[in-house]
């Protein structure tokens, strides 16, 4: 009588590499995704922070020029001072060339710096000065 | 007869490569996991601060003056009629309009002060948004 060849017991060693080889490759994968959410939710909040605190500096600015008709670029700074931000916002007036009749305008500009996983980003808000 | 089970060499070969893989994963599993629990709840946190920037400021913009009529209520008038309320000391915002109104409540992600008046167009209020504090100044008009 014929002797059945008997199965090898468990796993070979290829087939435990390849299965520890596949689920690293879907970790990582996974890990990508988790990594994205989370720049994307950061990018949330610092645009979140940069509306609130640009158009709180905008109607500042306005509230005041419309009061006595009058901009200085050091109040600005001072505004700004007033604010406890984790980022830089910078103000400027520039003249465009097509403003021929003496108006202004105020930049008001938010800067996200750049971090190990996110490139930096610059937030801006204009307000034309009468 | 054939060979069953793995030889000492082959067992020692995964253990070790078990022990790199884990080394290396933990520490990324760990954070995955966390992410993954924690970020759910901070997107629905800053989609309400969005929500509650874009109610607010719809409601100035269509308006041309403001008023303070209680310590936390506001009345928009001189365009579409709004009434701006704060709930919850400050930790949530309530706007009414003359069809209905919405409410937004921040779940620790945003809370402002009462409304102080500047001019007849302007109001502000201390806002503290995660551990930013800024003087927020809302005024009507475009």
């Amino acid at each position: 009588m014929k002797k059945k060849a008997s199965r090898a017991f468990g796993l070979s060693l290829i087939e435990v590499l390849v299965t520890v080889c596949l689920l690293s490759i879907l970790f990582t994968g996974a890990y990508g995704l988790a990594g994205t959410k989370k720049k994307a939710m950061r990018r949330i909040k610092e645009n979140n922070m940069a509306m609130y605190a640009l158009e709180s500096l905008r109607n500042r600015i306005l509230a005041d020029v419309m009061r006595d008709f009058t901009f200085d670029v050091k109040k600005a700074e001072l505004y700004i001072k007033d604010m406890y931000l984790p980022f830089t916002v910078t103000a400027e007036t520039v003249v465009p060339s097509e403003f021929r009749d003496g108006r202004k305008i105020l930049r008001l500009k938010m800067k996200v710096p750049t971090t190990n996983d996110a490139i930096g980003r610059i937030y801006v808000r204009e307000v034309v000065l009468p | 007869m054939k060979k069953i089970g793995f030889t000492l060499i082959e067992l020692m070969i995964v253990v070790a490569v078990l022990g790199i893989t884990c080394t290396y994963f933990i520490a990324p599993i760990n954070q995955l996991h966390h992410w993954l629990k924690t970020d759910d709840a901070e997107m629905v946190r800053q989609q309400k601060l969005t929500e509650a920037f874009m109610l607010v400021r719809t409601a100035f913009y269509d308006s041309s003056f403001v008023e303070i009529t209680g310590p936390d209520e506001l009345k928009l008038s001189g365009g579409k009629w709004r009434r701006i309320l704060r709930l919850k000391s400050g930790e949530g915002i309530r706007v009414e309009t003359a069809g209905g109104g919405r409410q937004v409540v921040f779940d620790g992600a945003m809370r402002f002060s009462a409304f102080q008046f500047l001019d007849a167009k302007t109001v502000w209020c201390q806002t503290q948004i995660d551990s930013a504090r800024l003087p927020m100044v809302w005024r009507c008009g475009k």
